[in-house]
């Protein structure tokens, strides 16, 4: 009891680190601390005993160096892939679990540590549900001038404008699942996190096939981003526009996905994976600007080591 | 001193006689067991995850010194073996299937006598543990 309380501090010092450094907000941020702290703690006292019936542990970790070659398509107007190192990527994943609180990488993402993975709480978990509170990055941000310093040329619908920062939200996230489908739901809150206010709402959906060896997901979703946060990452501001860079307050809108991603086990510590997704983003999204993809593709194909 | 044309004598002579022939069957089972070869490939079979089967197209050779009846049987962790197959008059031969099984399993080699001649045995792993918590991930 008193180790989950000590983890628990130790995993909400990053939320209160982040909160505090925001200067201004931090009478808001310590009024959704509050909310949350008397929910997690009640979880805490409630559901220890659940969670040692549904598992077989109550500790777990798993560490992963990933390496893979990919092509990706940014939706940003004159960003492209240029050197041979764009193309590649080497990232570190750890995934640890005690009792219910959970830290969790992105194993299929290549920049698993810059977005994707997620600090959280594990609320309720039943057999065909369950429910988390969580930190994590939902929208991993560019900095306009390194982009431009990439390319050795000028972009200019980016030249000039201002940083866009991750978007870090506190989000409440609900997961179905059936024997080999997962159907979940963030419903993500930046304000007070993140340098822009505003909320999302993430649902994914995942079926597993399974061929022999081969492990073969196919998934779907759609994120719908609410008007403060298009207009933070989408929108350009009266002190931005430049000639190629017209004002634009963009309303709500969304970017759906469709993938497939298979994994093939090479020996006890190695796997081979592969993936495919197709990105499609609303109209309010592709008439911005800085933006000149509707559609985007993705593809890659690297190794995993488990440690 | 055995050729004496006695009673005694010829007792002891039929015990020597009797002796040397189960000495030489001795001899021959052990020969037999020690000849006995039964090579499984792969020998290691690597699934995704803990507690999943794994697949694996399998070769079992085997060889004995001496021609004779043999089976081959699968031994699995707490349930009784299983006969794959036999072969009468023979003293070597192999069978090719498609491995399936989310644990080790053992192949024996036994004789007509049931006695196991030799073994090898399929390792199955896997590359992820199982996870306390159920998590799919976006790839872009």
């Amino acid at each position: 009891m008193k180790i989950s309380k000590v983890l628990f501090n130790v995993l909400l010092t990053p939320f209160f680190t982040l909160i505090f450094n925001k200067g201004k907000k931090i009478v808001k941020a310590a009024f959704v601390i509050i909310l949350f702290l008397p929910l997690v703690c009640f979880s805490v006292e409630q559901k220890l005993d659940k969670e040692t019936t549904v598992f077989d542990q109550t500790f777990s970790w798993q560490a992963m160096l990933g390496f893979s070659i990919y092509s990706n398509q940014n939706p940003l107007n004159g960003v492209e892939q240029e050197s041979l190192f764009d193309f590649m990527s080497l990232s570190i994943m750890i995934d640890l679990y005690y009792k219910g609180f959970f830290i969790q990488s992105n194993h299929r993402r290549s920049n698993a540590l810059a977005q994707g993975a997620e600090i959280g709480y594990q609320l309720f978990v039943e057999n065909d549900h369950s429910l988390d509170v969580m930190f994590k990055t939902y929208i991993v941000g560019y900095q306009p001038k390194n982009l431009i310093e990439n390319k050795n040329q000028d972009i200019p619908t980016l030249s000039g404008l201002k940083d866009r920062e991750p978007a870090e939200a506190i989000a409440i996230r609900y997961s179905h699942f059936n024997e080999d489908t997962i159907l979940s739901m963030d419903f993500a809150n930046l304000t007070h996190i993140s340098e822009t206010n505003g909320w999302l709402i993430d649902f994914y959906f995942n079926e597993l096939f399974q061929y022999k060896n081969w492990d073969i997901y196919f998934g779907g979703g759609i994120t719908y981003y609410s008007k403060q946060v298009m207009n933070y990452y989408y929108g350009v501001k009266e002190h931005e526009v430049v000639i190629a860079r017209p004002y634009y307050k963009p309303s709500n809108g969304y970017k759906a996905s469709l993938e497939v991603y298979a994994q093939y086990p090479i020996s006890k510590q190695w796997s081979f994976n592969t993936g495919l997704a197709q990105n499609y983003y609303s109209s309010s999204i592709n008439n911005s600007p800085i933006i000149d993809k509707q559609h985007t593709t993705h593809l890659f194909f690297g190794v995993l080591y488990v440690f | 001193m055995f050729f004496r044309s006695d009673n005694g004598v010829t007792i002891q002579l039929l015990v020597a006689l009797i002796i040397a022939l189960l000495a030489n069957t001795i001899s021959y089972a052990q020969q037999s067991e020690q000849s006995a070869t039964l090579d499984v490939k792969p020998s290691t079979c690597v699934s995704l995850n803990q507690g999943r089967n794994c697949y694996a197209q399998l070769s079992i050779t085997w060889s004995v010194q001496n021609i004779g009846d043999f089976c081959l049987i699968q031994k699995q962790s707490e349930q009784s073996q299983k006969i794959l197959t036999c072969w009468k008059k023979s003293k070597g031969s192999a069978i090719y299937f498609e491995f399936e099984s989310n644990e080790s399993i053992t192949y024996q080699l036994i004789n007509n006598d049931k006695k196991p001649l030799a073994q090898a045995t399929i390792d199955v792993s896997w590359v992820h543990k199982n996870s306390p918590r159920k998590r799919r991930w976006r790839l872009f």
